[in-house]
């Protein structure tokens, strides 16, 4: 059987407290640890400090695990309380160590809770071929969860076997702040890779721009600092969860945590979205990928309307972040040449008021004519950003997209615009491919019946 | 244990800082604990602060709700938290209490206006901002805090609400001299420039609103060296109130060393904790001075007071 390594980093009260109220006994459900064991020869490595690897050795639920599974102590350090970097050194030595075995790998942190069927849905898409997953959680107050999840240990001294639909009632119930701030209804915002749309009385839709990877192949696929697909990804590379009947995990944090980044009065919208996945650590081959899926979390059967409503919703939403993920990489690259800082700013202000996603040819490869300042003569546009003027600012910059990438050979001349506009005189000044299109910077391009 | 903020903080203050005198200590020691007092009620308004913000967060979402879905567990977390008292208006009382004793802190002023806006009183929040815009911040501010960038921001957008939209871009334009990027917020100020037919600069501003920036709230950004509440005495991360009485040790002749706003103080042997609250019924002289005849001294730390 193909080795994997399930691995967990962890110390100190809080953390061992969740990992033995709720971690493990919900990784020790049938349709977890148990399920996957059955087709990969499983190891469980727990990279800890001296004091808690001998607190965790003599615990039941550790030595229970063992029944079904390998179990490897990583005894990294002497201190009592680690630095947090520790944390990610870990990981990353683990996946070091999965890759030179051969193995696969899955985080399994500490503070969260598994719907009873995850790992081994998990491990099905694995063995299927898939070099890695990507799960949905929700966060959760720690101070409330887990003595929720320490009454359903009572009842079972052991392992807990919950399903999706009532693991994501109790996400509802237990929802934290972090989570919460980021679904349609909130006043506020964060900066936020995800956006969350209620269904009443059904659960929430998740969308989101990336997500880390539950589990992974390391010897066939690149993975970045934060545990995304990395460079050489490819679309089929990765299973997305899309429905937490599949797989599900809560993450456990503390109500105060991280209030300072919260936004007050600035909810989320889909170009912050946008700009967070071009953060260089969030930035990836398959966040348009990601950005693709509706993730619906349910704790009910879904009714198909009221998803539906909300999907609408949540497609023009995030038309607008994918929207606006490529034209800040369009702006960004078009501004390294240089001289092109008019219809840089004209696309930006297009952009950034929500014209553009209606029309803009999201996942068909285009070609996008950006004159230089030289361009306009002595009279840039400036009045296309009047606020009466929305609809030519549109025009004006969709006279300049054209379906189809470039080929130099053909060149403009007889190409229809997306309007059905047709550019004069173009003398193209250099040709970038960016996000998907093809960018051509021209030393001249009046579309006919305007000026610029 | 129980507290009343009773009107006049000042006097409170004041009151306080003389049984400090009666103590012996000098002025130079009682402008030290006003200044540590200070913090420390700043740091209480700031976790009620932050409880506030929160609330606002899981109201939005309690009011999607649908029929028949668990109450958020976040109100039953909460309420233990705070015992039954409203956060906003605790934050208030924090800070205002901080100011009394330190009225050119101006974290504690930004942080006070916020909560006037939260109330409506936008004119007294105006005033507020616009003075945290010309006020020396924390010598050891958190250069990410932008206190002063932040007010003025404030005051635009306070400006831009009543139609005086010359004024609100100035301040906005201020601002971002300073700080630089803006977080999603920075889109108000190109939205601002279109309304007042600056198209070009308004189209250079919307060119800067695109890449990836933050803006935090400088509510939570301490200075590195604000005071926080002594963990021997107060827990911490939970929301306190300031002037609530914790118990801190028992000496071994039966003296109790206690915490209240900011000091330490020693009770005979015998005296209950619970007397030492007559501290914040500062009804007259007469009654302070009599009551503290009963303490034999207070100090600005625990260690002074085991000797």
């Amino acid at each position: 059987m193909k080795p994997f390594v399930l691995t967990t980093c962890v110390w100190g009260d809080i953390h061992i407290d969740a990992m033995m109220t709720s971690m493990v006994p919900t990784l020790l459900a049938p349709g977890n640890l148990p399920e996957l064991a059955q087709h990969f020869d499983t190891t469980y490595r727990i990279s800890t400090t001296h004091r808690d690897a001998a607190l965790l050795r003599v615990h039941p639920l550790i030595v229970a695990i063992q029944d079904h599974v390998k179990l490897e102590f990583v005894v990294a350090t002497d201190e009592a309380a680690p630095g947090h970097i520790h944390h990610v050194n870990w990981y990353h030595q683990a996946i070091a160590d999965a890759r030179a075995a051969g193995a696969l790998v899955a985080f399994l942190p500490p503070d969260v809770t598994w719907s009873g069927v995850t790992l081994g849905n998990m491990g099905r898409h694995m063995a299927d071929g898939r070099l890695g997953t990507a799960m949905p959680y929700v966060r959760v107050i720690s101070e409330s969860i887990l003595p929720a999840v320490a009454a359903l240990q009572q009842s079972t001294r052991g392992a807990i076997d919950i399903s999706g639909r009532d693991l994501m009632r109790l996400a509802i119930e237990h929802m934290h702040p972090l989570s919460a701030v980021a679904t349609d209804a909130s006043r506020h915002g964060r900066p936020s890779l995800e956006m969350l749309w209620h269904v009443r009385g059904e659960g929430l839709l998740l969308r989101n721009m990336v997500r880390e990877l539950f589990s992974f192949n390391p010897n066939k696929l690149d993975i970045t600092h934060l545990w995304y697909a990395g460079r050489g990804a490819k679309l089929d590379d990765v299973h997305i969860v899309t429905d937490s009947d599949e797989m599900l995990m809560l993450s456990f944090a503390p109500l105060m945590k991280d209030v300072g980044l919260f936004l007050q009065d600035r909810p989320i919208v889909g170009a912050d979205t946008a700009r967070q996945s071009l953060h260089p650590l969030n930035d990836t081959p398959l966040n348009p990928y990601f950005a693709e899926h509706s993730i619906r979390l349910h704790y009910e059967k879904i009714t198909l309307e009221r998803w539906a409503a909300a999907e609408a919703l949540a497609e023009l939403e995030f038309k607008q972040a994918v929207v606006a993920r490529e034209l800040m990489q369009i702006c960004a690259a078009v501004q390294e040449f240089g001289g092109c800082s008019i219809a840089i700013r004209l696309l930006s202000s297009g952009l950034l008021e929500g014209l553009l996603a209606e029309r803009w040819p999201v996942r068909r490869p285009s070609t996008i004519v950006v004159p230089t300042d030289a361009a306009f003569g002595p009279s840039p546009p400036w009045d296309l950003l009047a606020e009466d003027m929305a609809d030519d600012l549109q025009r004006w910059i969709f006279d300049r997209v054209f379906l189809g990438l470039f080929e130099p050979a053909k060149g403009l001349a007889d190409r229809l615009a997306v309007t059905g506009s047709k550019l004069h005189s173009v003398e193209i000044a250099r040709q970038l491919g960016v996000a998907g299109h093809s960018v051509v910077v021209t030393n001249s391009a009046a579309a006919s019946g305007r000026a610029g | 244990m129980s507290s009343t903020f009773a009107a006049g903080e000042e006097e409170r203050a004041s009151a306080l800082a003389a049984c400090l005198m009666t103590s012996g200590h000098e002025p130079r020691a009682i402008a030290e604990w006003r200044r540590r007092t200070a913090w420390m009620m700043h740091r209480a308004g700031e976790r009620w602060h932050e409880l506030v913000l929160l609330s606002e967060v899981m109201d939005d979402f309690a009011r999607s709700r649908g029929p028949g879905d668990p109450a958020p567990a976040f109100y039953r977390v909460t309420a233990t938290m705070t015992g039954g008292r409203d956060p906003l208006a605790m934050a208030e009382q924090c800070y205002t209490l901080g100011l009394a004793l330190a009225p050119d802190r101006a974290e504690s002023l930004y942080n006070l206006a916020t909560l006037l806006l939260r109330r409506g009183e936008t004119g007294r929040a105006f005033a507020a901002f616009d003075a945290v815009a010309h006020m020396p911040p924390a010598a050891d501010a958190q250069a990410h805090a932008f206190l002063n960038a932040n007010a003025d921001w404030r005051c635009g957008e306070i400006l831009e609400a009543r139609g005086e939209l010359e004024s609100a871009a100035a301040r906005y334009e201020s601002t971002l001299r300073t700080v630089g990027g803006f977080g999603p917020d920075q889109l108000r100020y190109p939205r601002l420039l279109r309304r007042l037919k600056r198209h070009e600069q308004a189209a250079a501003e919307y060119e800067r609103a695109m890449p990836y920036s933050h803006r935090y709230a400088p509510e939570f950004v301490l200075p590195a060296s604000a005071v926080d509440f002594p963990a021997d005495a107060v827990p911490p991360g939970k929301p306190v109130d300031p002037l609530a009485i914790w118990p801190v040790e028992t000496l071994p002749d039966g003296a109790k060393i206690i915490f209240c706003a900011g000091l330490y103080f020693r009770l005979q042997p015998g005296m209950s904790p619970e007397h030492a609250d007559a501290l914040l019924d500062l009804a007259s002289t007469k009654g302070l001075r009599r009551l503290f005849k009963r303490i034999v001294r207070c100090a600005p730390s625990a260690e002074a007071l085991r000797r």
